[in-house]
């Protein structure tokens, strides 16, 4: 099956990407493994996944599978678009 | 009663400008438990003070600028403060949170607010320390931007006193100025047009400075627990430190919350990335800026060395600017962007609104509506960085079509008609956020319940549908952003907590630093000495939200005005992470309104106001 995994900044910047595509076998994989396919490939994301618990990982980044938030025991499937976004939200002193 | 507790002064200052003159009123135990401070304090008092018929630009309008028990004191992220009167905008409860430095020196100085009533027959500053309070001339310095006034004004009392200003827009009674604080520092009370009520009343300014330490009551239990809980915060909130507030700006162009092209467009990628606070530390970031007692320091001063927009120094763009003058208008231009931010302070504006109707002003044109003069005056394009620098410097100087745009989107499009008034998006006269109700269910509710206009701060509930949790409010899980059940309560339960945040004076971005219920309340308790339990103090929250909405009410407002947007409910926008989706408005607000006790016109339940301590407050 063939995901795509999209960064949100500063992951964008320091990985060089925005996307990149990723090949794996069987129907689905859950969003745990695919954090682990991430640091695989890419071990400076190490830092940033702790998937000991939802609530730990959500500290450095979220997980979305087509744009709905995810958790760790969720199952992505061919065709998805996971992105890799920042836990922390926008606003202003207005 | 003068209260002898920890974390208060026990003084709120009183000033008259139509007889310059000024007393003191002092407030109880009672009072403090029940209505905190800051926003509480400040709601109860515009309530007392104003009628359903006050002209919110008249001398009988009050401006309320108001700490909390925690500003000035050691607690983290606390040196804010409140300001309050009946908007202008939206002629309803108006406030506005600001951060910096002004309310740690006023209360130092001696007070925990400052109310302002009448109108001085001249231009005027106030001067207040600790060895009293003064009237001064400020006929010089009328006209003059918010960095010219803070030079002149810290020359003329004390380079270390600090100022809430307001610009050439506020003192224009331009319907979307704000009140700027600490000069190039650039900490706005934007919302709500507060900048023309102090204008209304020949205000140019009020400066304060002061030494005297904030009481508390047990400062050893305070220290163990911020030496505790300091670390965590820091740690929690690196990036929003490293990056500033738009560090989110890539995320959150992907869940399609981003406003994008007057809130039409699901997606914008490279524009997004082009203004995301990564881009601005590599370019234009000079230092991070901490407001007072923050240990995290998201605030952005910038400074442009060379190009067009050269000379740029001072407060950076937040979150919201590159949101609303960046995305929102399709300028990419994140110098440009710097730019108008600049503008907006220095006029002393709302960048929130100014964006947003700068991006009116675009449909409108884009539509045919605008035509002509005002069309060609400035040359109005989607994405055209120059013009939209130019039409903030007329909406500052209320001139050409800055004058009309100045008055907001709701007056703007109900004088242009032609249909506009189908994109001119806010909510009860106040123009929501550079946050997509699309993207995020409960905003929906939010916005329209929001007592102040459309705003993201009165509840902050799609923090709670990404990445918070409050156990405390039964909330152990992030909800699902696109679901439906039980969104009601979710929207209630946090704008309950947020009037905690803003009567306590705390910056709400403690949410991120893993800060809960529980800490907030032992920071209370270790302040003040009193032994609040959570019941009560939750209970304050939901006294003081329904307290602003009993002065809505009584300004005639129901459910028929509880609405959004209705490009955010009827207009897909086909692309990005939000594509499809439509909140399910009224189903949700049936439900907020049960959650709440109120009935199903949106007012209080009777025994709702008793059992709040608010029976005193009808109509």
């Amino acid at each position: 099956m063939r995901i795509i995994i999209a960064y949100a900044s500063p992951f964008r910047e320091s990985l060089g990407m925005r996307e990149e595509t990723y090949e794996t076998e069987g129907n689905s994989v859950a969003v745990k493994e695919v954090l682990d396919l991430m640091v695989d490939r890419h071990s400076s994301m190490g830092k940033f996944v702790d998937t000991s618990s939802d609530e730990a990982q959500r500290r450095h980044l979220v997980v979305a599978v087509n744009a709905r938030l995810a958790k760790l025991s969720d199952h992505v499937h061919d065709g998805d678009r996971v992105s890799i976004l920042l836990p922390v939200a926008g606003g202003s002193e207005e | 009663m003068r209260v002898s507790i920890g974390g208060y002064v026990g003084r709120i200052l009183h000033v008259n400008l139509s007889r310059l003159e000024h007393r003191v009123e002092e407030f109880s135990p009672e009072e403090a438990r029940a209505y905190i401070g800051g926003s509480g304090f400040a709601s109860k008092r515009l309530w007392e003070m104003t009628r359903k018929e006050t002209d919110p630009l008249g001398p009988e309008n009050v401006l309320i600028f108001m700490t909390g028990p925690l500003t000035g004191t050691k607690v983290p992220l606390s040196g804010r403060h409140e300001v309050v009167a009946k908007s202008p905008l939206t002629g309803i409860y108006g406030e506005s949170d600001v951060g910096g430095r002004w309310g740690t020196e006023l209360k130092k100085a001696g007070f925990d607010g400052v109310i302002v009533t009448g109108k001085s027959s001249k231009h005027i500053y106030l001067w207040i320390n600790e060895s009293g309070v003064e009237f001064r001339d400020a006929e010089h310095m009328w006209g003059l931007d918010t960095y010219e006034a803070s030079r002149i004004l810290r020359k003329e009392t004390d380079q270390k006193a600090i100022e809430a200003s307001i610009g050439p827009a506020g003192e224009r009674l331009t319907l979307i100025a704000g009140i700027m604080h600490d000069g190039r520092d650039g900490r706005a009370a934007g919302r709500c047009g507060l900048g023309a009520v102090m204008g209304s009343k020949n205000l140019k300014a009020i400066v304060a400075r002061g030494n005297t330490e904030v009481p508390v009551a047990d400062e050893a239990r305070l220290m163990t627990n911020i030496r505790k809980l300091g670390p965590e915060i820091v740690k929690n909130t690196k990036r929003l430190s490293d990056y500033g507030t738009s560090h989110i700006m890539t995320t959150l162009e992907e869940l399609g919350n981003l406003p994008i092209r007057n809130w039409r467009q699901g997606s914008w990628q490279a524009g997004a990335e082009k203004l995301s606070g990564v881009t601005l530390a590599k370019s234009i970031l000079k230092t991070k800026y901490f407001c007072g007692a923050c240990i995290v320091g998201c605030g952005r001063t910038v400074a442009i060395k060379q190009g067009e927009y050269a000379g740029v120094e001072g407060a950076g763009p937040e979150y919201e600017t590159v949101a609303m003058l960046g995305a929102n208008t399709l300028v990419d231009d994140l110098e440009a962007v710097a730019k108008a931010h600049e503008l907006c302070t220095r006029y002393g504006l709302d960048v929130i609104s100014t964006g947003a109707v700068i991006g009116f002003a675009l449909e409108a044109a884009e539509r045919g509506i605008l035509t002509g003069d005002q069309k060609e005056e400035i040359g109005l394009d989607w994405g055209n960085a120059k013009s939209i620098v130019k039409l903030v410097q007329k909406i500052g100087r209320r001139e050409g079509i800055g004058y009309l745009l100045g008055e907001g989107v709701m007056r703007a499009s109900a004088e242009l008609g032609s249909g506009s008034e189908a994109f001119a998006l806010h909510v009860k006269g106040l123009e929501p956020p550079g946050h997509d109700a699309r993207a995020y269910n409960s905003l929906a509710v939010g916005y329209a319940t929001g007592n102040r206009g459309g705003c993201h701060l009165q509840g902050m509930s799609y923090a709670f549908e990404r990445s918070v949790t409050m156990p405390e409010l039964g909330i152990h899980e992030v909800q699902d952003r696109l679901g439906v059940v039980k969104k009601g309560e979710l929207v209630a339960k946090t704008q309950d907590l947020m009037s905690l945040f803003d009567s306590l004076k705390l910056c709400k971005f403690l949410l991120y630093g893993g800060v809960k219920l529980t800490h907030m309340l032992e920071w209370f308790n270790a302040v003040t000495g009193f032994g609040t339990n959570q019941v009560d103090f939750l209970k304050a929250g939901e006294r003081i939200y329904n307290l602003k909405r009993m002065y809505n009410v009584r300004c005639g407002i129901t459910r028929k005005d509880d609405v959004v947007p209705m490009r955010m409910l009827r207009e897909k926008r086909g692309q990005g992470g939000s594509a499809d989706n439509l909140p399910p408005f009224s189903e949700m607000l049936d439900e907020y309104y049960r959650y709440r006790g109120w009935d199903q016109s949106g007012v209080p339940r009777k025994e709702k106001l008793q059992e709040l301590g608010l029976s005193q407050f009808v109509t």
